[in-house]
């Protein structure tokens, strides 16, 4: 019923009232012509009902055989509405564009989601599936999937499986990793173990070949803290690949200094650009400054914890040049304490610091940290025996 | 006084003998009530009275009168109307 009111409105109908003469009869010329009626009730002295815009003008030659007054009360439909808004012409046109955008639009990608993998990166796994044509923005239309997912299978070795499946605007890319093969020790080739670092040896322990130091000895960079080479009891000489871990008390020292006045680029001149981004499309919203140093920041649009693929980018585009800064001693300060921190991480790499000494000094053109460490570190380095 | 016997109207010889539903046979009027809310009225040759609180229809052999409370006629095409309404009583005329 439903779909014939749908039918009705979109054909258009009118509500007219019958008064005077023989309505029975109206009603029985109008079945009798085939002309459908509906809704037909008498309310009080008038019969009103509902006919099809294009049939009324019909019934006033069966309204006439019946001696019936006609008279429209109501118009409905598209007809009707169509012809009330013919001078607003663009809200059609802007009715139809919405239907074709919003049929466009929910024919695309929007999001592409990555589930399943720990060690291989998503960026890595969109990155080939957009060279398959998975990527925001693609129709979902001409995307063949089996196709996509056994390319990108042996275009990524490190998985195992993978599954593009297509919801709505969501590409959800389920995978699994491969389990990687126990790497394979090799025992055959000959090796000692020797000291990377000086350091005074706290833990020796040895898994292969023959301890060459003891607990508590002094070592310098180079020494030999396990023997590759062993003698059997009749004096043969046995080569082995020396294995154990060495673990010893080494000292380090970290040093930054910056001075007050240091040679550095200004920032002379600058400019922003905005650009709208939607999907892979980029619309600038003005000039971009040519051979300058840039970077950029992107805010996309969310909704709850979905990114959509709309956004504004903002560029900053800058020129600098050569010239001479004075740091004040808290600049200074700060900057020092920057770069410290930074070759601080780069010199303890892998070591477990037990005592520090820190100390800040300023003199007169400069700012200098320095610190003092004691650590525990393994020391122990292969170094294979050649055998001429 | 000798009892009449019904008369066997129509197609409804045949359907008797034949023992075949009275539907099949054509020109039988055949009606359809949905609780007391609509009924269907197959076989209306046309209207003779249409008001609010009553509406008689020419069936052929007999004429049937549905009486009720604001009475519409939702359809009336091939022959088939019907009416929608707080339905009191279905009466066959003769």
């Amino acid at each position: 019923m439903f779909i014939v009111k749908i039918l009705r409105w979109l054909r258009g109908y009118v509500v007219f009232c019958v008064s005077d003469g023989f309505s029975e009869r109206f009603l029985n010329l109008c079945s009798n012509a085939g002309v459908m009626l509906w809704n037909t009730r008498m309310r009080g002295e008038m019969l009103f009902s509902n006919v099809r815009a294009g049939e009324y003008r019909h019934l006033r030659e069966y309204a006439k055989k019946s001696g019936v007054k006609m008279r429209v009360k109501e118009r409905h439909g598209m007809p009707f509405l169509i012809k009330r808004y013919r001078a607003r012409s663009g809200l059609a046109f802007g009715f139809v564009f919405l239907l074709a955008f919003v049929y466009v639009m929910s024919s695309m990608v929007w999001i592409v989601e990555i589930e399943g993998n720990s060690k291989v990166p998503d960026s890595q796994i969109y990155s080939v599936l957009s060279q398959l044509g998975v990527r925001q923005g693609a129709l979902k239309g001409g995307l063949d999937i089996q196709e996509i997912q056994r390319r990108a299978l042996s275009g990524i070795p490190e998985l195992s499986w993978l599954s593009v499946n297509i919801d709505g605007c969501l590409a959800c890319i389920e995978v699994r990793e491969q389990t990687a093969a126990p790497e394979v020790t090799d025992l055959t080739t000959p090796s000692n173990v020797v000291a990377s670092r000086d350091g005074q040896i706290i833990k020796l322990e040895v898994l292969e070949g023959k301890a060459a130091q003891k607990n508590g000895s002094a070592v310098v960079k180079g020494d030999l803290l396990i023997n590759g080479i062993t003698e059997d009891k009749d004096g043969t000489p046995r080569l082995h690949r020396a294995r154990g871990n060495v673990v010893a008390l080494t000292s380090h020292e970290a040093v930054c200094e910056i001075p007050f006045i240091t040679e550095s680029e200004i920032l002379s001149s600058e400019k922003t650009r905005y650009s709208l981004i939607g999907f892979s499309l980029k619309l600038p919203l003005g000039i971009s400054g040519d051979d300058m140093h840039w970077y950029s920041h992107t805010s996309y649009a969310c909704t709850g914890e979905t990114v959509l693929p709309l956004g504004i980018e903002r560029e900053r585009f800058a020129v600098y040049s050569p010239g001479e800064i004075t740091l004040s001693e808290n600049q200074a300060q700060l900057l020092a304490v920057e770069e410290f921190f930074h070759i601080q991480r780069r010199e303890l790499a892998g070591t477990e610091v037990t005592a520090s000494q820190l100390s800040l000094e300023f003199g007169s053109d400069s700012c200098k940290i320095s610190g003092k460490y004691m650590c525990e570190e393994k020391i122990g380095e292969e170094r294979r025996i050649i055998i001429e | 006084m000798k009892k009449r016997k019904p008369k066997n109207e129509g197609g409804g010889v045949v359907a008797g003998e034949l023992e075949i539903p009275r539907i099949a046979m054509a020109g039988e009027v055949h009606i359809e009530l949905f609780s007391n809310a609509e009924v269907i009225i197959d076989g209306c040759k046309s209207i003779i009275k249409c008001t609010d609180t009553s509406i008689t229809l020419n069936t052929g052999k007999r004429a049937v009168s549905v009486t009720g409370d604001a009475l519409v006629i939702k359809s009336f095409v091939c022959e088939q109307v019907v009416i929608d309404g707080e339905i009191l009583s279905l009466d066959f005329v003769s």
